[in-house]
């Protein structure tokens, strides 16, 4: 029941986080499985030093670069596979799957473009962005998730928001140029 | 060339401004039944998995088995002239209960019977 009452409480924290990661609802949706899975596997684990949203969303980030790293493992293989002439797995996978629920029809494409740039983030940057600007955690929250200190939490934001200017303003001189 | 790069100030602008209109999306109802069905086949895989994923403990629990098997069945003489022992135990068992008859006791029964 405890259980239960948790998985309300949280789980639509992470599914957002997830989404902010992996913007997909079907992916997002099985790292959400496997977060809940890995709390309820490891809740004797938690010593309480940190708040439980903090130790959640610190095992959700975790999930989702786990994911992450999975489909980039999965990309370099179908694309070597395409290279010797494989190509039956090399189709399978496409360039950029996005599809959030929560991104209106008119913003789409904006968003679309956003997170393909998100995704060139170096990994720590990419966690203190999605955690600050989706899911709208404040620097100190953060600096518990990521176990860090508060100016490299606001390090890492001041670099992520140059590197996607830096992304998008190529992007856009090179597609409206 | 100033308009142009103007232009791509506003479109980054814009694009990275679009992240605040992400709308928060709602969990999926259905959620705890699925983990509470996953939990429930994991605790069923644990037994299985033990004999799955480590072959060589199924190997091994074979051999200590057998091992245990034979060491009863050495324990208990059954190698060492199994065949009288045998023999001797029906005797013993035999004359226990009287089943085996002498001459004497087969010709009185037939003097009975005639």
């Amino acid at each position: 029941m405890a259980f239960k009452n948790l998985v309300d409480t949280f789980q639509e924290k992470v599914l957002n986080t997830c989404l902010g990661f992996v913007p997909n609802r079907h992916d997002a949706e099985d790292i959400v499985q496997e977060v809940f899975m890995e709390v309820f596997r490891s809740i004797n684990k938690f010593r309480g030093d940190s708040k439980l949203s903090t130790w959640i969303y610190r095992i959700t980030t975790t999930k989702c670069l786990e994911h992450i790293r999975a489909k980039k493992r999965e990309k370099r293989k179908s694309f070597f596979q395409s290279l010797i002439g494989m190509h039956e797995n090399a189709d399978r996978i496409k360039a950029f799957d996005f599809n959030h629920p929560g991104i209106l029809l008119e913003n789409k494409e904006r968003s679309k473009t956003l997170f393909a740039a998100i995704e060139k983030l170096p990994e720590n940057q990419r966690v203190a962005f999605t955690l600050h600007k989706i899911e709208g955690l404040s620097y100190q929250e953060i600096t518990a998730i990521m176990e860090t200190s508060l100016s490299s939490v606001e390090s890492l934001m001041f670099r992520a928001k140059k590197n996607l200017q830096k992304t998008l303003g190529g992007f856009y001189k090179k597609n409206k140029g | 060339m100033k308009n142009r790069k103007i232009n791509i100030d506003l479109e980054v602008q814009k694009t990275m401004e679009s992240i605040d209109q992400i709308q928060r999306v709602e969990g999926n109802p259905f959620l705890y039944t699925r983990l509470q069905e996953k939990l429930r086949q994991e605790a069923e895989g644990d037994v299985v998995t033990i004999h799955t994923r480590f072959p060589v403990l199924q190997v091994a629990m074979v051999v200590i088995l057998l091992f245990v098997n034979g060491f009863a069945l050495m324990e208990s003489g059954y190698f060492d002239e199994s065949t009288e022992t045998a023999t001797a135990n029906i005797d013993q068992f035999a004359d226990e209960y009287a089943l085996i008859a002498s001459e004497e006791e087969d010709l009185e029964y037939l003097s009975l019977n005639d």
